[in-house]
């Protein structure tokens, strides 16, 4: 068991590897009462074409499975029911799937070893059958349903499938109504075998607990369970091009006011940076240039060309960022020439810089105090970096101006698709 | 963790004191008994005050401070609270042990300065700023039907009665026609004068220092409200079910139930335990037997609304899977009524209720929420909602279950229908 001191946060984490491959890490707080526990797999939509575990050929599983699978694993052979078994303790059970991990938690104040234990083994026993296959069809058509029509959802996802080409990233996490129905119980046990070996997953408790019994828990737990030797896993890599697969789209919505939608597709392969400047870098750009502390948000909500700020946000595949911009306004083609005229112009000074970096630090004593949050981070930094940030106050202070300036000066603000979100009728 | 609420000359103020947090966290409320007419004013003024005041005339001006502040967390909401309404101020940010002596009340006189110094000349607010946030109200309130499932539940509401329940939280056109820079800023003046005024502050805190409050809070008359937060509802028709229909993919499902004459206890706790075994959450009778039985669903929710003392069921749903959902609710109503649930399903509510209660200590805001849904005569303290909770029977619940009626069904019918891709 390591234990390390997550700097200025009065806060550390103990992380053990066992031998089948699993790893841990533990965040106690003390002074709440819940507990939250994750347990994760590397795996998301965008794993979508691999060679499953003892086969050898390459194959390609339809849109949709990494998220249909997290429903489906609640499905046990007894026939108990885990919101049942959690419920007991009065404790939250629940999973969520992204384009890159799946998770599956629980949150509660009492049994919590019992509770843990449970995960563990609820996760790590599939019973998939034609029936209960097919039984979950109708309940994920409603789930996509619902962010089809959601105008703040869909939008989105049509703007990712346009702005890529071969990265499966541009297939929503759902995939289809069409899609769903092909998948069948094969699909789904070739996707779990492959992905929910304990070496391509984790374990992460924040809260209040002790770590030395968390840890042995989990160990006890495993000992009795047998799985194969680890292999690392085939998975198909995509040569995607840096351009975007359509410039411009329009989609009709039931909505007031019409929206547009920008992605700057970015090529991040040789910035020289690690992934998490060029997030910060990004994020401190966008908003100062699009931000509520922009210039320019001001003046387009004075020229009625906005009324509510602009959002954004960005995506990272290995080899691309994507940022994506969101607004409503009457007047489309204007908002889109202002934010290109805007990007292209680099003023930001350093003492606005320093600002955001104030924000930054500001922001991960804020993420300390709050136990979902700190799980959170420990996930992103696992699935995107392998590794634990320790010392994530000094990752701000020690953020770079003149990197800042080399990185954006650098960025192509050319090559971007656009999504004209109108009005239907 | 300790709590006190001092009587000031002009405000309340409640005090908890407690090391636990990295932040601190202020509420400032204001308070009046609701009136449909005057909520599109309330909306107005709240998006006016937080987005331009005297010292920081410009929306970024207000963004830098927040920033330089060390991300200082600022927010409002207008809301309904049954009888009243209330606009309410949000602060969060870093204990100043964490960033810079002197910040903690640099940080309150930030928002101070937002609320009590207005950006406001000649008695009037600043008529460029004024429009601007006119037209984004204006914006709200028309596009309500871009969230279908916000607008399902208006609609529920506004079928079920005609009384606060139903007035619109967003407001109303007609009414933001009449307001201009000059008449909000005479009931920017009553609100002061009139609202009553309750300020929550938790975290680590030295109380000699709050003197600050008092410098910008003045001359307010303290009016004493004698009727309480809960509503009795004014049905308008005996018509059960209502339909409209949307080009959506999905169908929204709105249903309100009224009681009859629960107790207070009832209301409370019975109802409360009633509601999450029928449809809490994944382990509910309606979850089990719609969802994961019937395959008619995604989500399935029932929730209580103490104020109104009425409860709402949720659901999305395909438009011809209507009757049938309606029939497998009618069925699991009757099994309640029945007393057909078993003594593991009330322990498993009253658990997750009791979890939801400690909960609440683990959060700063929640902590507030404790405190002032306590004051304004919601729901009672933590410690007591632990002790009543225990003493829910099974007899209790059964005899709420048969005062529980469906007083409206609501669907929004999705007209797309893709029926042609579950051939596959």
């Amino acid at each position: 068991m390591k234990k390390k001191k997550l700097n200025k946060l009065d806060l550390d984490i103990y992380e053990e590897t066992l031998d089948n491959g699993l790893r841990i890490f533990v965040i106690p707080k003390n002074d709440v009462n819940n507990v939250y526990a994750t347990f994760t797999t590397n795996y998301g939509s965008i794993q979508n074409e691999f060679v499953p575990i003892g086969e050898n050929e390459m194959i390609k599983v339809p849109d949709g499975v990494a998220h249909f699978l997290e429903h489906k694993v609640f499905e046990q052979k007894d026939g108990k029911d885990p919101f049942e078994f959690y419920s007991k303790s009065g404790s939250d059970c629940n999973a969520n799937t992204s384009n890159f991990k799946t998770t599956y938690l629980f949150v509660g104040q009492d049994n919590i070893l019992e509770n843990l234990n449970y995960l563990l083994d609820f996760v790590q026993a599939p019973y998939f059958t034609d029936e209960n296959v097919k039984k979950e069809k109708g309940i994920i058509e409603q789930e996509l349903k619902m962010y089809q029509d959601n105008p703040f959802a869909h939008p989105g996802e049509v703007l990712t499938y346009n702005s890529f080409i071969e990265h499966p990233i541009k297939i929503s996490v759902g995939g289809t109504v069409e899609s769903i129905y092909e998948i069948t119980k094969e699909d789904l046990y070739k996707c779990y075998n492959t992905f929910y070996h304990p070496s391509n997953m984790f374990v992460c408790v924040t809260g209040n607990v002790k770590p030395k019994e968390i840890i042995k828990t989990i160990k006890e737990n495993q000992k009795n369970k047998h799985f194969e030797e680890a292999k690392k896993i085939k998975i198909k890599t995509y040569n995607e091009p840096d351009n975007v697969e359509k410039k411009e789209d329009t989609i009709n919505m039931n909505i007031t006011i019409p929206k547009v939608l920008i992605s700057y597709k970015f090529n991040i392969e040789n910035t020289g940076l690690s992934k998490k400047q060029v997030s910060s870098f990004i994020s401190f750009y966008t908003n100062l240039k699009l931000g509520p502390v922009s210039l320019l948000n001001e003046r387009l909500k004075k020229d009625n060309i906005i009324t509510k700020d602009i959002v954004f946000y960005h995506i990272k595949t290995d080899k691309h960022l994507l940022l994506v911009i969101e607004a409503d306004t009457k007047k489309q083609k204007e908002l889109i020439n202002e934010i290109d005229k805007e990007f292209k112009l680099f003023n930001i000074t350093l003492k606005e810089f320093n600002r955001e970096k104030k924000v930054g630090i500001a922001s991960c004593i804020y993420m300390s105090d709050n136990i979902f949050s700190l799980n959170g981070a420990v996930m992103n930094d696992i699935i995107q970096d392998n590794k634990v940030e320790y010392n994530l106050y000094n990752f701000y202070k020690k953020l770079d101006y003149k990197d800042f300036t080399k990185f954006i000066k650098n960025l192509n603000f050319e090559n971007r698709s656009i999504l004209y979100v109108n009005p239907k009728n | 963790m300790k709590y006190q609420k001092i009587v000031k000359d002009n405000y309340n103020l409640h005090i908890i004191n407690t090391d636990k947090f990295k932040t601190i966290n202020v509420r400032i409320n204001f308070k009046r008994k609701i009136k449909k007419e005057e909520i599109t004013i309330r909306n107005l003024l709240n998006d006016l005050l937080i987005n331009t005041s005297k010292k920081y005339p410009t929306s970024r001006d207000i963004e830098i401070e927040t920033e330089d502040l060390y991300n200082v967390g600022v927010g409002s909401t207008p809301y309904k609270s049954g009888n009243y309404h209330i606009i309410s101020f949000r602060e969060s940010f870093l204990d100043e042990k964490y960033t810079e002596k002197g910040m903690n009340e640099k940080s309150i006189e930030f928002l101070l300065e937002l609320i009590f110094n207005p950006n406001v000349k000649d008695k009037k607010f600043d008529k460029e700023y004024f429009d601007l946030i006119k037209k984004t109200v204006e914006d709200d309130i028309s596009s309500i039907k871009d969230n279908p499932g916000k607008y399902s539940l208006i609609k529920l509401f506004e079928s079920m009665d005609d009384g606060p329940l139903s007035y619109r939280s967003c407001g109303y056109l007609k009414d933001l026609k009449k307001i201009n820079e000059e008449n909000i800023y005479e009931y920017y003046k009553s609100v002061l004068k009139e609202d009553v005024i309750d300020i929550f502050i938790i975290g680590n805190i030295n109380e000699k220092k709050l003197d600050i409050f008092d410098k910008y809070i003045k001359n307010n008359n303290k009016i004493e409200y004698k009727e309480s937060h809960f509503i009795e509802l004014n049905p308008i028709n005996d018509e059960l079910e209502v339909k409209e229909s949307i080009t959506n993919n999905q169908s929204k499902l709105a249903m309100g139930f009224t009681t009859d004459n629960l107790t207070d206890f009832e209301l409370k706790y019975v109802l409360a335990l009633y509601s999450l075994i029928l449809g809490g959450g994944p382990n509910s009778k309606l979850f089990q037997n719609v969802r994961e039985k019937n395959s008619l669903c995604y989500y399935i929710n029932t929730s209580i609304a103490v104020l109104s003392k009425i409860m709402t069921l949720t659901a999305g749903i395909n438009s011809k899977d209507y009757k049938k959902t309606i029939e497998l609710i009618n069925i699991e109503l009757d099994k309640m009524k029945k007393g057909e649930f078993t003594t593991k399903d009330i322990e498993d509510a009253r658990k997750i209720y009791i979890n939801g209660c400690n909960e609440i200590y683990d959060a700063p805001m929640a902590i507030i929420n404790n405190y002032l849904s306590s004051e304004y005569g919601g729901l009672d303290l933590v410690e007591k909602r632990l002790r009543e909770i225990k003493k829910v029977t099974k007899k209790d619940i059964v005899s709420v279950a048969n005062k529980v009626n469906i007083n409206k069904i609501f669907l929004l019918e999705g007209t797309l229908n893709n029926e042609k891709e579950k051939t596959k």
